[in-house]
């Protein structure tokens, strides 16, 4: 949880050819990014920080645990940051099965700079955004649940395109009742319009057993 | 320490077992039918003498009968002429009307007991230890004492002379055919062939008895023919039971050296194609090490050159980083030069003997090898030239060179219509060089390959590795040969050239082809 709080994206490099490793790492480094090298497949498993902004490169071939292997493991754990496969002779066969495994890129060394700058780059950007989104969904779904019971029936009635008379009617509550409930959910919800309303709990609505 | 041949006997014998006792069977069923045919053979030739001699036997019989009944007719004296006529007559003798017959006693009486008994010829006095028998007749118109009477005696030996005799013209001849025949009598026998003193005591070995017995066609003489005739180990058909054996066996080696030869070459082809594949599954794990041992460095040199790049591209340039990324840079690229001179030196061959080995038998026997995959393509392929061209060579280099330049030939001649491979070896006294042309009529090799034939990873065939022709320049090169192409129309021509084995320069007889 140490490193959680750090906004510099981190990269994890994967290899266990040290001259690569060093080479890749400077390389990377020249753009700003911030790399921990790890010589040991196992060792990174075990102790790379999972919750922190950034990408992975993982070499294919290497002793011991290869880098499928290890693609499979870090799904199986959950981890979110994208993977970016790195191999000396690239087969479809072994491409398949990396994207597969859900990596994110599939490079065959050597690897030009501009190729491997841009594609982490973009990895970092889209790990941002799927972390950003995730907050955000968070954060809607702790409002949500600070909704009343009643407000939860009106806020589904709003999202299904009824008025406030005929969710008055199908509630058997007054209009006024009604108008005040909708003035209550706005406010708890912090949605500035029926759009953004929409659009950020509608899912939310869907998914609520009540 | 025994137990592996023991095992490795086991199954042999188990396989042959069953081609064993096929090979028994056949020879025996064989000397059965032979046996049976001979012994079919010898009872029809005996059947069929021993009715000869019977009616031989007969006719004489009556033949006495009308003698006697001529002479009573005609009431005639006895002529000695008769005798001589018929040797088997002994004697004639008449007695008058109101007489006595001459003679002893005995006769007389038998003779005349004899006479009584019948107005026809009637036996008497028969006595079969010495094969003498008499016949007698009255004359018709008279009876008992008071009529003429005629009588004649007979040899029963002398009743068919030896030249008509069916079987053998001697008694001699008769008893080696083991065969023996008698006049039976009243249950005496008279025996017509030599009785040896050792028969009786000593029978020979009967493998079979035939025997014939038969009365003879005249009343007057109720003699029985009996004849008997042995099929003896020696009568067994020996010339035809050992030809068929000899052939039988000629049949059975054969046929197994021709499965043996097929197994062999299925064998040595199997070997040739696993040895192939697996070259290739080598090559290709190579070519997969290779890629990474050489591509470590590789990514390391560019990563490090390109930081290097961008660190002297920063404002304010950081040339101490960027020197030490290009001091990696260089290090990285020594590393890969290290990878290739290693792998130069692991596949550099330990140069392979040179020993005398006889280019002829080697490219026939190669021929052979690939002749039913000729078959198979529908290729026809014809080795002509030298009978033995002896060259100082690599056997081992050497037979991949020959397989590699038909297998690349038979591969030209995929897609063309009647395709032929023609394999010529000679030699050159005068260059002390043994050459083999591998002629093909196929499309020939495309002038854009022509000039890097035998340069590695040029391949005309799609799919090719390209590293044949390659591979076998480098043996030709290393056993102080050469290979080389030549277009042929159409098709294309390979010629390998060696140098003949030493024996040759110190003189050594050679055998010419003819």
């Amino acid at each position: 949880m140490s490193a959680a709080g750090s906004l510099s994206p981190l990269i994890h490099l994967v290899d266990d050819d040290a001259a690569v490793r060093d080479a890749l790492a400077l390389l990377i480094a020249t753009v700003g990014l911030r790399v921990e090298k790890w010589a040991d497949p196992e060792a990174f498993l075990a102790s790379f920080d999972r919750h922190g902004i950034g990408a992975i490169v993982l070499d294919i071939r290497m002793p011991g645990l290869s880098g499928m292997a290890v693609l499979d493991s870090l799904r199986a754990s959950g981890a979110d940051q994208p993977v970016i496969m790195l191999t000396g002779h690239a087969s479809v066969d072994l491409c398949r099965r990396a994207f597969k495994g859900g990596a994110a890129e599939f490079l065959e060394k050597p690897v030009d700079d501009e190729v491997l700058l841009d594609a982490l780059q973009q990895a970092v950007r889209r790990h941002v955004r799927s972390r950003e989104r995730h907050a955000a969904d968070q954060a809607a779904r702790t409002r949500f649940n600070a909704l009343t019971d009643r407000e939860r029936e009106v806020l589904g009635l709003i999202v299904a395109g009824l008025t406030n008379k005929e969710i008055g009617r199908a509630l058997s509550l007054s209009p006024r009742t009604v108008e005040t409930h909708r003035a209550n959910l706005f406010d708890k919800l912090e949605a500035p319009s029926l759009a953004q309303l929409i659009r950020h709990y509608a899912a939310l609505v869907a998914g609520d057993p009540g | 320490m025994n137990a592996p041949p023991k095992l490795s006997a086991l199954p042999r014998f188990g396989k042959l077992l069953p081609c064993l006792s096929a090979g028994f069977a056949g020879a025996a069923l064989g000397c059965a039918l032979l046996i049976q045919q001979s012994l079919a053979q010898q009872r029809e030739d005996f059947e069929t003498g021993a009715r000869i001699a019977h009616r031989l036997l007969s006719q004489r019989a009556v033949q006495h009968e009308a003698v006697l009944v001529t002479l009573s007719l005609l009431r005639a004296t006895p002529d000695a002429r008769l005798t001589a006529v018929y040797p088997q007559v002994l004697q004639l003798r008449q007695r008058a009307a109101g007489e006595i017959w001459p003679g002893p006693d005995r006769l007389r009486t038998a003779l005349e007991a004899a006479e009584q008994s019948s107005r026809k010829p009637q036996l008497a006095a028969a006595d079969m230890t010495t094969g003498r028998f008499w016949i007698v007749m009255p004359t018709p118109n008279g009876a008992g004492a008071a009529a003429e009477a005629h009588a004649l005696e007979v040899s029963l030996a002398l009743m068919v002379p030896w030249s008509e005799w069916p079987f053998g013209a001697s008694p001699e001849v008769m008893q080696a055919s083991s065969t023996r025949a008698w006049l039976v009598h009243d249950g005496a026998a008279f025996a017509m062939h030599a009785e040896a003193a050792s028969s009786a005591a000593n029978p020979p070995l009967a493998l079979r008895q035939f025997t014939f017995d038969k009365r003879l066609a005249a009343e007057s003489q109720p003699f029985t023919l009996h004849v008997e005739q042995n099929y003896r180990i020696a009568d067994l058909p020996w010339l035809s039971l050992a030809l068929w054996l000899a052939a039988w066996s000629a049949l059975l080696a054969s046929g197994v050296h021709m499965l043996r030869l097929r197994r062999a070459r299925r064998r040595a082809e199997a070997l040739l194609r696993l040895g192939q594949v697996s070259r290739l599954n080598a090559l290709g794990e190579m070519a997969a090490g290779l890629a990474h041992e050489l591509n470590q460095p590789l990514t390391a040199v560019l990563a490090n050159t390109q930081a290097a790049m961008r660190l002297l591209d920063d404002d304010p340039p950081e040339a101490d980083a960027a020197r030490a990324a290009m001091t990696q840079a260089a290090a990285q690229a020594r590393r890969a030069a290290d990878v290739v001179a290693r792998l130069r030196r692991s596949i550099e061959r330990p140069g392979g003997k040179c020993v005398t080995v006889d280019l002829a038998e080697l490219v026939r026997s190669s021929a052979n090898l690939l002749e039913p995959e000729c078959r198979r393509r529908g290729v026809a392929m014809a080795v002509s030239g030298a009978d033995a061209v002896p060259v100082a060579a690599d056997p081992v280099a050497l037979e991949q060179i020959v397989h590699n330049l038909i297998g690349n030939a038979l591969n030209a001649l995929e897609a063309t219509p009647a395709p032929s491979l023609q394999l010529a070896v000679t030699r050159d006294p005068a260059t002390r060089q043994a050459r083999l042309s591998v002629r093909d009529n196929g499309p020939g090799v495309a002038a854009a390959v022509r000039d890097h034939l035998f340069e590695p990873f040029v391949s005309a065939r799609p799919g090719g590795l390209g590293l044949g022709l390659s591979l076998c320049d480098t043996l030709a090169t290393e056993m102080g040969g050469r290979l080389r192409h030549q277009a042929a129309s159409p098709g294309a021509e390979f010629i390998l050239e060696l140098p003949l084995a030493r024996s040759e320069d110190a003189g050594q007889p050679v055998r010419r082809p003819a």
